[in-house]
């Protein structure tokens, strides 16, 4: 019961039954998963053994602590300056400083001309080769003309030296002998031999 | 030439290399060039280019990838793909190696004025003999070299050597 009044629990835990468990809510923190428990409820005073202890002394002398802070101020001096040093040294001279951007974006601008000045480029040469390929086409299609006219020109020779061979053939071909005549041609043809052996004078007589 | 072997060994010669004007810019990363192999007079500019200057452009450029693509495209041309994925494209129709190189060196090439930079840049790097050790060399200066003069800040120099004491008249002064 003493407890129960120490702690201010309420008066209903006291009265449940000694078999029961019952949840005490006791203040705690948690670290991550460890649970580190309140050591003293706020309510209790400080132990009086610690109340009247006068609070640690520095025994280090006060000239090395001045000594120590001379040097901590030159330090932080020194390192602010290289610090800043390096920051404008960055600024000014790195890519991406604020020159540098600015480079960047000159250089930028400058690209963006030149490949505006090629696509100018790039067009006249087009222009250039679409004459010369009308020219090419023009030049091709008078050389077809030709070949076929050529061609055309040799069929029809070709058409001409036949008709004058057929025409020489049929001639021929009328002066046929025919099967009832063939004896009398036979005989025809003993009677009166040719010699190729023959040889004419400047006058002409054989 | 002896041992050079092959058609136009002058090609692989390190001075005929090194005389290239065409540096690519940082942002140039690739190159292609479609060209036509044989009879075509509209491809010869670019035949000429391929055969003649492409090795110069590659030694020059060592991490440029360079790509050539044969019959396969009526027409010539290059094209240069940048860093941001963007490409741009060069009509060669027609044109000489010489008018081809001209016009690359004007749109993708570095500009002589910065390649004479660079160049002075890379001397200066590489000079042992430079001092400044805040700018990267060896050696800060002359006076921690041994059998030279120690520094005057460490060992004041004597006075009748200093400009000051010249300039300002005292080897006129009497010896006391």
């Amino acid at each position: 019961e003493n407890i129960y009044k120490m702690l201010k629990l309420p008066s209903s835990i006291s009265q449940r039954s000694q078999n029961c468990v019952s949840l005490i809510f006791v203040r705690h923190k948690t670290w991550g998963k460890a649970v580190i428990p309140h050591k003293k409820p706020r309510w209790i005073p400080m132990a009086r053994s610690k109340m009247f202890v006068n609070p640690p002394t520095l025994l280090i002398p006060k000239e090395e602590l001045e000594h120590e802070e001379s040097l901590k101020v030159e330090y932080e001096r020194r390192m602010n300056a290289l610090a800043k040093y390096l920051h404008d040294d960055e600024a000014k001279f790195s890519d991406r400083g604020e020159a540098g951007l600015k480079e960047a974006e000159i250089e930028e601008q400058e690209h963006r001309r030149l490949v505006q000045e090629n696509e100018e480029e790039n067009k006249r040469v087009a222009e250039l080769r679409k004459i010369r390929l009308q020219k090419e086409f023009e030049q091709k299609k008078i050389q077809i003309q030709k070949e076929v006219q050529a061609q055309q020109e040799v069929e029809e020779e070709r058409i001409r030296k036949a008709d004058i061979y057929v025409r020489e053939q049929a001639e021929k071909f009328a002066n046929r002998i025919l099967k009832p005549d063939l004896e009398g041609a036979i005989l025809k043809a003993l009677d009166n031999p040719i010699d190729p052996e023959f040889a004419i004078d400047l006058h002409g007589h054989i | 030439m002896p041992f050079m072997k092959g058609v136009a060994p002058i090609r692989r010669t390190t001075k005929y290399l090194a005389r290239c004007p065409l540096v690519l810019k940082p942002r140039v990363k690739v190159m292609t060039v479609n060209f036509n192999d044989k009879g075509e007079e509209h491809s010869e500019g670019v035949r000429d280019f391929v055969f003649w200057n492409l090795p110069q452009i590659q030694y020059k450029n060592p991490n440029v990838q360079i790509v050539t693509f044969k019959d396969m495209t009526p027409s010539p041309f290059i094209t240069c793909f940048m860093e941001d994925n963007s490409k741009v494209y060069f009509d060669v129709d027609s044109q000489t190696n010489k008018e081809i190189m001209d016009r690359l060196v004007k749109t993708v090439g570095k500009s002589k004025q910065v390649l004479e930079e660079e160049a002075i840049a890379s001397e200066a790097k590489s000079n042992p003999a430079n001092f400044n050790r805040r700018l990267g060399f060896e050696r800060h200066c002359i006076c921690e070299m041994p059998g030279q003069v120690p520094c005057p800040s460490v060992v004041p120099v004597p006075i009748h050597w200093r400009g000051k004491w010249w300039n300002q008249g005292h080897r006129y002064e009497e010896e006391e």
